[in-house]
């Protein structure tokens, strides 16, 4: 069994794009045997999130600090989840 | 028999009539649907029941504020100020058609589902912006209830069908014009319907979205800063609320001055009006915080009906998936709307308005933001300019128009945000009710 990791999705309020990401890295994780644990964010109190990984967008990053030590990984559209299986898998593989 | 009755009197009464329970018991739906196991059902439950008991707590913070400055406002100029914001508009409403309201928002996003599925050819985008469908519900509601003194089983269907036939229109109108530049990824879901339409069809008149698109220009970094909520209210509120301190010092009218002098208590009152514009923001970061827990459990269930039920669907989404389509867009479309809600503060004080808007930067952001998109993409950077000013103009003027049909809402110091609340849901408004006045109703 693989360690549990937990991926915070930031976005302006939390409310609605990263609650899209979310949706997104399930279908990823979906048949794999990655355990995860997903909760979102609003880009005002991300830096108090406890995770192992921070999913926002490049514009987003401008805004906010993910906290120290953990991993960040950036895209371009929540939305596009082609985007987010190369650029998340690879971290969860790391961190596994 | 009895104790059946006894039981489900008890049920209705004891745990359905708290609004967090009800809010809990509709996300363990949400998560059942999406088959998650027992253990994250009971989680997402809890979850649920602290987030909405965060929400009334952050609700309460704000309204602390609000009601003093506005019991200040009210002897000087004749006036109350009225924030235009969804998040605590949504609070003011729970506490008065909590149940109804998220009933006739299930109802509605089912019969949303079944008009796309039937009439495919017409309609083609799933409305996906949850925490905007629960608005909807909730503005149609004080409406339908204070209004039209509508209740029970007709309340409900009626808000239903009256919000499904917008979540079915308004994101077929917004592909129609975001096909011309994001083809059929997705398009908008947003209460920013009128906004949109209005910049989408000056722009090609205005400019040339290729020579003179926005992204080729450079502006400040800085201006990313209005991204974060909290920040944005924290920079804004405190300016606002002094200027009103000055304004209520200046015009010295005796009970409003006893107002400001009971609320600050010894306090000095400029620092006491930048620290409530503070805190403001940490109220909105709590109602925001309180209904994300609600909004997670229920939207990939959503997500997950409709691309079962209606594969091909185009997702119609909240207004930031559009912003990494065009960033400048973005920007000059919040510098568009900022500056026209400052006018309409500044005009609002001059005519002596007996509601006062103040100017909502955080809408100026969001719906701004993405007519500054729209606008951009089909004309250009002055396009997205005066676009999202003419929408600043319609979301902070037609709070005027929309206030009164809001019941309680109306003199609460909030108002639902957006030109559809302002404009297109006034204008159904009006007319519902002259209707009904022909039937003798409301």
């Amino acid at each position: 069994m693989k360690k549990r990791i937990k991926i915070v999705t930031v976005c302006s309020m939390g409310l609605g794009t990263s609650i899209l990401a979310q949706i997104s890295i399930e279908k990823i994780v979906k048949g794999t045997d990655y355990q995860v644990v997903i909760e979102t964010a609003d880009v005002g109190s991300a830096t108090g999130y406890a995770g192992d990984i921070f999913i926002t967008t490049k514009e987003l990053i401008k805004a906010f600090t993910p906290p120290m030590g953990t991993r960040l990984v950036l895209v371009s559209n929540f939305f596009d989840v082609e985007e987010m299986r190369r650029e998340l898998l690879p971290v969860l593989e790391e961190l596994s | 028999m009895e104790t059946v009755s006894n039981a489900l009197e008890f049920f209705v009464f004891q745990v359905l009539a708290q609004a967090p329970v009800f809010m809990g018991l509709v996300a363990i739906v949400g998560l059942l649907l999406q088959k998650k196991t027992a253990r994250e059902v009971i989680e997402g439950f809890l979850r649920t029941l602290i987030g909405m008991y965060a929400f009334s707590a952050g609700a309460g913070l704000i309204f602390n504020i609000i009601a003093p400055i506005n019991e200040m406002l009210k002897p000087t100029m004749s006036t109350v100020g009225t924030y235009a914001l969804g998040e605590p508009a949504f609070a003011v409403a729970m506490e008065h058609v909590a149940q109804t309201a998220v009933l006739s928002f299930m109802l509605g996003w089912i019969i949303h589902i079944l008009l796309v599925r039937i009439f495919r050819k017409t309609f083609k985008a799933i409305f996906l912006t949850l925490h905007h469908m629960l608005f909807d519900a909730a503005l149609v509601n004080l409406f339908l209830v204070f209004v039209m003194k509508f209740s029970g089983l007709g309340l409900i269907i009626t808000a239903a069908i009256l919000c499904s036939l917008y979540w079915t229109i308004s994101p077929t109108i917004m592909y129609h014009f975001s096909k011309k530049f994001n083809g059929d990824n997705f398009t908008l879901a947003h209460k920013e319907m009128i906004g949109v339409t209005i910049a989408s069809l000056i722009a090609p008149y205005i400019g040339d979205p290729i020579k003179e698109d926005a992204d080729k220009l450079n502006l400040p970094g800085w201006l990313s800063m209005f991204q974060d909520v909290n920040l944005t209210m924290a920079i804004t509120m405190p300016i606002f609320f002094v200027i009103m301190g000055i304004i209520v010092v200046r015009t010295a009218n005796p009970a409003a001055l006893e107002v400001l002098n009971s609320t600050i208590g010894g306090q000095n009152w400029v620092v006491w009006l930048i620290l409530a514009g503070i805190q403001m923001a940490a109220g909105i970061a709590i109602l925001i915080f309180g209904l994300r827990v609600f909004v997670a459990a229920l939207l990939p269930a959503f997500k997950g009906i409709s691309e079962k039920l209606i594969p091909g669907a185009i997702p119609a989404l909240d207004c930031p998936v559009f912003y990494s389509l065009s960033p400048m867009g973005t920007v000059l479309g919040f510098i568009g709307s900022s500056v026209a809600g400052i006018l309409s503060a500044i005009f609002l004080l001059l005519i002596k308005a007996p509601l006062f808007v103040y100017p909502t930067l955080v809408i100026a952001f969001f719906d701004g933001g993405v007519i500054g998109v729209f606008a951009n993409k089909l004309g250009g950077w002055k396009a997205a300019l005066i676009g999202s000013f003419i929408g600043g103009l319609l979301f902070h003027l037609g709070v005027l128009w929309i206030n009164p049909f809001t019941g309680p809402l109306a003199t609460s110091g909030f108002q639902f945000s957006g030109s559809d609340p302002a404009i297109f849901w006034s204008a159904v408004f009006t007319a519902f009710k002259w209707v009904g006045g022909l039937f003798g109703a409301g």
